[in-house]
């Protein structure tokens, strides 16, 4: 997917700086939601990037996807520092920072509990409090341990 | 007062939580036939997903002289269901058909306890949660300590030996709470006290101390109330060869001995059993002593845990 053009959509979500490498597991996340309610193309694109050397890019062609849901969530936890904006008739309708996107109880298997001895690596769905939106920082709910993302 | 649905955490609890439990165990200390009939036709789980004497008896003890009864029980996975891969939820939804009020569970790994409050409607009381919590054990250490001072504030405490991987120093979490109490903590320095700890205290503008030095014993020993020791947990040091070379300096580097108490009589020297019989934290000649406090800690175990169950099953007030 290296230097790939992404084409410009009249409506749906553009998921830009996102973190090197992550873009494949976006992609997975996007398709497993976006495919709910019909198929939504879905484009993924690396590119150079003046602040980090290199970004993914992802775009979501037909369909908005609301804060604080299943795909915004595990986007916002893969690359909290990505930029997510809302497009419609071509025009940025509004534009956030994906850990603004999160909710403050997340539940995901995309990461684990740092904890190895946590109930989560066992039976317990992995599920995170937000402790701290920029730099993110997480709590088990679980095992009550912290830690950075 | 509204009484915590379950005991998870002692994190979860407020002074005014702790006397309402204190009081009703001391009540039901003093008159435990007064209390004999609170649980009739009401019955307890006890999910033992670990091992753990004490814990376990006096939680049974604790249940039946309140008149009550046993639902369910395992005091380990071994010759359960569990050893063909059973899970908690599964488990606790067999506990809630079997007609239980309430499910005691103790399991290896951390949170499980907080996982299981999760997955059932019953009350949950953590009965130890991997290296996590251990609230009850806290509860009844500060039933113990009330009733020996008459007070939980404007205390000195000199907690020693393994503060790393003990689950008792959660009890700061709690004893921080209130005004005027000292710390001292005395340590081989790879089981110091953890950071999380230190930055309570100082958020709480509490005053402590800490030594990685046995020779300030006496000093501490001389200004404390209570001296709390905790057993080297040698099973959480890492399985290499780092961690064991690391257990044999730890191993025996903080001892009290009876040569090291002063000569005064407001203190007690407490540690949550079992103790190590090859390498305890406290020298035997200490057994046999005033301050000795131990047996007599573990033992307001069932009266502390009868009162939890009335607090937390219902039955506080009588039938």
């Amino acid at each position: 997917m290296d230097n790939r053009k992404i084409e410009l959509i009249e409506h749906g979500m553009v998921f830009d700086h996102l973190t090197f490498a992550t873009g494949g597991r976006v992609f997975d996340v996007l398709s497993k939601y976006a495919w709910i309610d019909g198929f939504y193309p879905i484009m993924v694109g690396s590119f150079p990037s003046k602040s980090k050397g290199r970004k993914d890019v992802a775009k979501l062609d037909g369909l908005h996807l609301a804060e604080g849901t299943g795909a915004m969530n595990e986007i916002a936890l893969l690359s909290p520092e990505a930029t997510v904006s809302w497009i419609d008739h071509g025009q940025v309708l509004r534009k956030k920072k994906a850990w603004e996107c999160l909710a403050p109880l997340v539940t995901s298997r995309l990461i684990e509990c740092p904890n190895a001895n946590c109930i989560t690596h066992e039976e317990a769905p992995p599920t995170f409090r937000v402790q701290q939106r920029q730099p993110l920082s997480l709590e088990c709910v679980y095992c009550k341990r912290s830690f950075m993302r | 007062m509204s009484w915590p649905r379950s005991i998870l955490s002692i994190a979860d609890f407020s002074p005014a939580d702790v006397t309402h439990l204190l009081d009703l165990a001391r009540t039901v200390k003093a008159s435990p036939g007064a209390y004999q009939q609170h649980m009739r036709n009401r019955y307890l789980a006890l999910l033992f997903f670990e091992p753990s004497t004490r814990t376990y008896t006096s939680f049974r003890n604790a249940m039946t002289r309140l008149g009550g009864g046993v639902s369910m029980e395992f005091r380990e996975p071994k010759g359960t269901s569990l050893e063909k891969r059973e899970s908690v939820a599964s488990t606790l939804a067999m506990a809630k058909e079997y007609g239980s009020d309430g499910i005691v569970i103790r399991h290896p790994r951390d949170g499980a306890a907080a996982y299981a409050a999760e997955v059932t409607d019953l009350p949950v009381i953590n009965g130890g949660d991997g290296y996590n919590e251990h609230p009850t054990q806290n509860l009844l250490d500060l039933f113990t300590i009330h009733e020996r001072f008459g007070r939980l504030d404007h205390l000195i405490f000199l907690f020693f030996n393994d503060l790393k991987f003990g689950r008792a120093t959660r009890i700061l979490a709690h004893l921080s709470l209130y005004p005027g109490n000292r710390f001292f903590f005395l340590s081989h320095p790879a089981v110091g006290l953890p950071e999380q700890f230190k930055s309570l205290l100082d958020a709480r503008s509490c005053t402590w101390e800490e030594s990685f030095d046995p020779a300030d014993f006496p000093r501490f020993l001389a200004a404390s109330h209570v001296a709390y020791g905790s057993r080297t947990q040698e099973e959480r040091f890492p399985q290499t060869a780092e961690g064991r070379e690391t257990l044999k300096h730890v191993r025996g580097s903080v001892v009290l001995r009876a040569s090291l108490l002063p000569a005064k009589k407001d203190l007690v020297v407490m540690h949550p059993l079992p103790m190590d019989k090859d390498f305890p934290c406290i020298a035997r000649d200490v057994d046999s002593l005033p301050v000795a406090y131990w047996n007599h800690q573990a033992g307001n175990g069932i009266p502390v845990r009868q009162a939890m169950l009335l607090l937390t099953l219902g039955g506080a007030h009588g039938q």
